[in-house]
């Protein structure tokens, strides 16, 4: 697959999670006191909500930018499954127990295909 | 086969299955990203759908709280999809406290009240039957002016009646309610219309500019004025109402001059109520009300 189209696929699935994780991080802020600082436990708190499903989109910059196929292929088939999640969280009443297990124990996976996608070498050809 | 071209068609068979799965894992991918992008643009849409629906809606509120002699609105049931969003809710007038003459309210629905004439006068909305209050221009003269007065003193003494009274010339608000009689409950007061000298209809209660004097849940407001003109404030910010704007400016100069108002009351001191400013008296909903008078 051509470079260009790879990285325009990326752009494309990041901005896609974003609209669903930007949103999500933006509610886990509204019972917050206006004035409270940024170093707070709120602040912290939002900020993994929208780093930890954005995980995946490290992993794929990594696995484009080495060009592994193989692992750029499971890294958009998780972020497909991660936006089903997400989506029911988003649009129905999940319980909250549901999101920790299934979400933690996907980001777990994610990790450690984040670990296996940056010690793998690129590729050489010839 | 000789040596070579097996080697050949060993690469050839090698090619074939590699470029069947690229391919395949672009083809794979490439429904991946549409899959995931269509979501997006789902919720995107939904999220767009709640935004405009709840425009419409903070706009409607707020014109229902000048526009409606005695009209409020209820609660909204909202449903919002990605391709469509909706609202419904029902407007309804105060008597006693009672939610009553409920008409439905939807955003896929025409506003209008459509009016149907009583064969015994009296005009009444298509839509759900209610009679309408009519309200009379102060020095207009019109071909028919009804005036309910005299069929008060035909009702039970058991039930109460909603009533709009248009007075006979613009009044100062304070001196009129000081006039109105302590069984007699002012809801809402008049502040003229718009456009009415060029046409010969009075003005039905929907359409009615005024200040109401009780909240949605007919709870007297503690001040009716201030709450009034919040609500004229943000609407016309919101919909630049030439005509609101207007009585706005005359308002907060103090300047709070009626020309008819809506009350509630038994039907027998309604019917006797003698006050020069009153020209007529149109009827809107009437209640059975059992309660026995304390005073």
């Amino acid at each position: 697959m051509n470079k260009t189209l790879q990285w325009l696929f990326l752009i494309i699935l990041a901005l896609a999670l974003n609209v669903l994780v930007v949103p999500m991080a933006a509610f886990s802020l509204f019972g917050t006191q206006e004035g409270t600082s940024i170093f707070s436990l709120d602040y912290l708190i939002a900020f993994l909500v929208w780093f930890v499903p954005n995980i995946i989109v490290i992993q794929l910059i990594i696995a484009t930018k080495k060009s592994l196929d193989r692992e750029r292929f499971i890294g958009y088939l998780f972020i497909g499954v991660q936006m089903i999640l997400l989506f029911t969280v988003y649009s129905f009443s999940v319980p909250f127990a549901a999101i920790v297990w299934i979400g933690g124990a996907m980001q777990v996976i994610i990790v450690a295909l984040l670990v296996v996608t940056i010690r793998k070498r690129q590729p050489q050809l010839g | 086969m000789k040596r070579e071209d097996e080697t050949f068609q060993l690469d050839r068979d090698v090619v074939k299955k590699a470029r069947r799965s690229s391919y395949r894992k672009m083809i794979g991918m490439s429904a991946i990203v549409l899959f995931v992008g269509g979501l997006a643009a789902l919720v995107l849409l939904g999220a767009w759908n709640s935004w405009s629906l709840h425009r419409t809606l903070v706009e409607e509120e707020l014109r229902a709280s000048v526009y409606g002699a005695n009209r409020h609105v209820g609660t909204f049931d909202e449903s919002v999809g990605p391709v469509t969003a909706r609202a419904e809710t029902v407007v309804y007038s105060l008597v006693r406290g009672r939610p009553v003459d409920h008409e439905r309210w939807t955003t896929d629905a025409s506003h209008r009240t459509l009016l149907h004439d009583g064969e015994t006068g009296g005009r009444f909305s298509q839509q759900s039957g209610r009679k309408v209050k009519q309200l009379y221009v102060p020095g207009v003269t019109y071909e028919v002016m009804e005036d309910d007065q005299p069929k008060l003193e035909r009702m039970p003494r058991t039930t109460v009646a909603e009533v709009a009274v248009s007075f006979t010339k613009e009044e100062p608000v304070e001196s009129w309610l000081r006039r109105v009689p302590d069984s007699v409950t002012p809801l809402w007061v008049w502040f003229g219309s718009q456009g009415a000298n060029e046409e010969d209809e009075p003005v039905t209660d929907e359409w009615a500019l005024g200040m109401s004097l009780v909240d949605d849940a007919g709870v007297p407001y503690d001040d009716p004025v201030a709450t009034w003109i919040e609500d004229a404030t943000r609407y016309v910010d919101a919909t630049d109402d030439a005509f609101v704007r207007e009585q706005l400016e005359r308002v907060t100069k103090g300047n709070i001059a009626v020309t008819g108002a809506v009350v509630t009351g038994r039907p027998n001191v309604l019917a006797t109520w003698n006050d020069p400013s009153i020209r007529t008296m149109s009827i809107g909903a009437v209640i059975d009300d059992y309660e026995e008078e304390t005073t």
